[in-house]
């Protein structure tokens, strides 16, 4: 489990990339597994929870504009899954 | 009803369970059986006549004189049926009737088409028996005519209770009624006929009738001789059913169905001749037999002890299904072409699930047919007579690879058998074809590739399951998501002390319907767990399954070696009905998780204290 510390700076770094993307997704939450070596962002847009996976490694090492590339990338995928999932709801 | 009782409550209606063991004890001696199997085709008695009066009295009165030559061919028919199906209760002791000769003989297909087309037969038995046994009631209480469906659904629920209760039991019940009934009818026919022969009672002519529909006289003595078929129906059912029989099976089977089939014959007969006598048509609102009953003994207590034999008899005939029916399931479902359900005996060794199948059916039937016996005739007879031709067909094939001394002429018996079963199965298909038998032409089919359907996917199923090609599958990771309340209680701590127990990813989850702070909750969340952390999800619209399992979809989706467990955290009232006090979310969260692939779904329950 990640510090407070270290989570709420986490969470600052990506709140601010995720603005800039998409100002409609909120980041609720980011959580590291028990290896200590995947991390996994928890984000809201309206009503849907999307969840957005990255290695540690990647997070720490990558400048900013690599991480938000990689959160847009993530959540464009995120947010097809989402789209699908919703059109399979309604029929 | 408060689920703990159930079993206390199907104990006292139902008695005790019996042990598996005690089944070889469930058998019955010829004069049981003769109620249990034969209550059906004896009381087609009771209708036959009316039927075959009912057809000809379209042509007028001139043509009501046909009654007496077609209950002799229907007679004749019957012998012929009866020696031929006494040759398939030696040849199949263990039973399972038109459906096992069919197919083990004439091919799957064939047995499927006997088999769709017997339990047709056994739900129109039922319908129509307890129709007419109504009808029978409502002729000596005009008062009770309005009360008719409901007084038939009155009796299907009892003859079930009756049957889950269990064969034996149901045969001394139904072993009174049946013999009550021949010997009301045996008095009734006797004391007619004697009047007759002492000339006290002389012979009246039918009232003048005009002929409503001008048809040629052949089509209609064949159209009265296909209604009076209607007395041949259940005649299969010793057949069905050898195997419940005591030993020697065979021998007191067919000893049994030659008792049934002369018993039969005998008051066919008579009640037409007797009909004949006394220049009786069909009235509305009184039966033919009524009528007779009324002719011989006024409407003295007499009269009125014969109707009750006539309604008790006809209401359990519907017993002879209640044998039937469950046990042809349950074959059919033993070899894949219906649920298995069907197969499974339940607590008094009878297969309750077919005849519970039974009596919705037919109930169902009733309704939709407002309890009225002559629209509901027609209906019947397309699946006794394919049975019968599917059954003796198979048994021409049965001799022909048998080595059995005498083969020959039995081959012959049943060969003469199914020919003539196949040309009245063709005139009452066609004679019947506008009055409903087109409704049973069609069902047929469909029931068929219904069975068809049933073992398709129970192979289908089978293969997916089958070890033969398991591969397995090395899940890396188990990431446990515990859904909880917004403020964790003793209930969510203990779900998340066997979550840590299976995996060292543990996330709890919980939606914010009340739009409370986020940072709130967590804190409340960290006073009581600092080492599984919680995500907090808004719903704007207060939907609390949506969110939940929209972000459980997601968490799957996260890594492909990851398996997802989702624990929910269950409290158990200790009042049955302490639980309609509680929303019931995490039932809902189970049943709508049931439906997702690759997520196992626990829950951890914590009994609450009275």
């Amino acid at each position: 489990m990640l510090g407070e510390e270290t989570k709420q700076k986490i969470l600052r770094r990506v709140r601010g990339l995720l603005a800039s993307i998409d100002p409609e997704v909120h980041l609720l939450d980011v959580v590291l597994d028990s290896t200590r070596q995947q991390l996994a962002f928890v984000m809201q847009k309206g009503e849907w929870p999307l969840v957005v996976g990255m290695t540690w490694l990647d997070y720490a090492s990558h400048r900013d504009e690599e991480l938000k590339n990689r959160l847009e990338q993530g959540l464009k995928q995120r947010l097809e899954a989402a789209r699908v999932r919703q059109a399979s709801e309604l029929e | 009803m408060p689920v703990i009782l159930l079993p206390r409550l199907k104990r006292l209606l139902l008695g005790s369970p019996l042990r598996t063991t005690e089944l070889h004890e469930q058998r019955l001696s010829k004069k049981a059986a003769l109620a249990v199997f034969s209550s059906d085709a004896l009381s087609s008695s009771a209708y036959a006549t009316e039927e075959i009066l009912l057809a000809l009295v379209v042509g007028g009165s001139l043509l009501l004189h046909f009654s007496l030559p077609i209950s002799f061919c229907i007679i004749g028919l019957l012998a012929i049926v009866v020696i031929s199906y006494s040759q398939t209760i030696y040849a199949y002791p263990s039973g399972g009737g038109a459906y096992i000769v069919a197919k083990e003989n004439l091919g799957v297909g064939a047995g499927l088409v006997a088999g769709a087309a017997l339990l047709i037969d056994y739900i129109l038995t039922v319908a129509v028996s307890v129709a007419a046994g109504v009808a029978a009631i409502t002729s000596a209480a005009p008062v009770l005519y309005r009360h008719r469906i409901a007084l038939s659904l009155t009796f299907i629920v009892i003859i079930l209770f009756l049957n889950l209760r269990g064969v034996r039991e149901s045969a001394v019940v139904f072993g009174i009624p049946v013999y009550w009934f021949i010997l009301s009818i045996y008095v009734l026919v006797v004391t007619g006929l004697s009047r007759v022969m002492a000339g006290s009672s002389a012979a009246l002519p039918p009232p003048e009738l005009t002929a409503v529909e001008v048809l040629p006289p052949l089509f209609l003595f064949l159209r009265g001789f296909a209604a009076g078929c209607a007395a041949l129906t259940g005649v299969e059912a010793i057949s069905n059913g050898v195997q419940a029989f005591r030993q020697p099976v065979s021998r007191n089977a067919s000893i049994t169905l030659f008792w049934m089939a002369a018993i039969l014959g005998s008051l066919v007969i008579s009640v037409t001749f007797l009909a004949h006598h006394f220049g009786i048509v069909p009235q509305h609102g009184e039966t033919v037999l009524s009528q007779i009953n009324r002719s011989v003994f006024g409407r003295g207590p007499l009269y009125f002890m014969i109707q009750a034999a006539t309604t008790a008899i006809l209401i359990l005939a519907a017993n002879t299904s209640f044998a039937g029916f469950p046990r042809l399931s349950s074959i059919l479902a033993q070899d894949r072409f219906a649920p298995r359900q069907l197969a499974n005996l339940g607590d008094r060794l009878v297969f309750s699930n077919g005849a519970l199948l039974l009596a919705g059916a037919a109930g169902l039937l009733l309704v939709l047919f407002g309890a009225d016996t002559h629209r509901l005739i027609p209906l019947y007879m397309i699946g006794v007579f394919i049975s019968f031709t599917l059954s003796q067909a198979g048994m021409v094939v049965h001799w022909r690879h048998s080595t059995e001394k005498g083969r020959h002429w039995r081959m012959a018996v049943n060969a003469f058998g199914a020919v003539t079963t196949s040309v009245v199965l063709v005139v009452v298909a066609v004679v019947k074809f506008t009055h409903g038998a087109w409704v049973v032409l069609l069902a047929i089919p469909l029931i068929v590739y219904w069975f068809r359907k049933v073992r398709e996917h129970y192979f289908v199923s089978a293969r997916q399951l089958s070890v033969s090609d398991f591969e397995r599958v090395k899940t890396s990771r188990h990431t446990v998501i515990v859904p909880v309340a917004p403020v964790p209680n003793k209930v969510v701590l203990t779900a998340l002390e066997y979550a840590r127990s299976i995996s060292g990813d543990v996330v709890a989850v919980t939606v914010n319907t009340e739009g409370r702070d986020a940072t709130d909750i967590r804190a409340g969340w960290k006073k009581h767990v600092d080492d599984v952390p919680l995500i907090v999800l808004e719903s704007p619209y207060r939907s609390v399954l949506q969110p939940l399992l929209r972000f459980i979809d997601e968490m799957e989706d996260l890594r492909p070696d990851d398996k997802v467990t989702v624990l929910l955290p269950e409290f158990v009232p200790a009042r049955w009905w302490h639980n309609l006090l509680h929303n019931q979310t995490t039932l809902m969260l189970k049943g709508a998780l049931l439906f997702r692939k690759g997520i196992v779904v626990t829950s951890v329950p914590h009994h609450l204290r009275d």
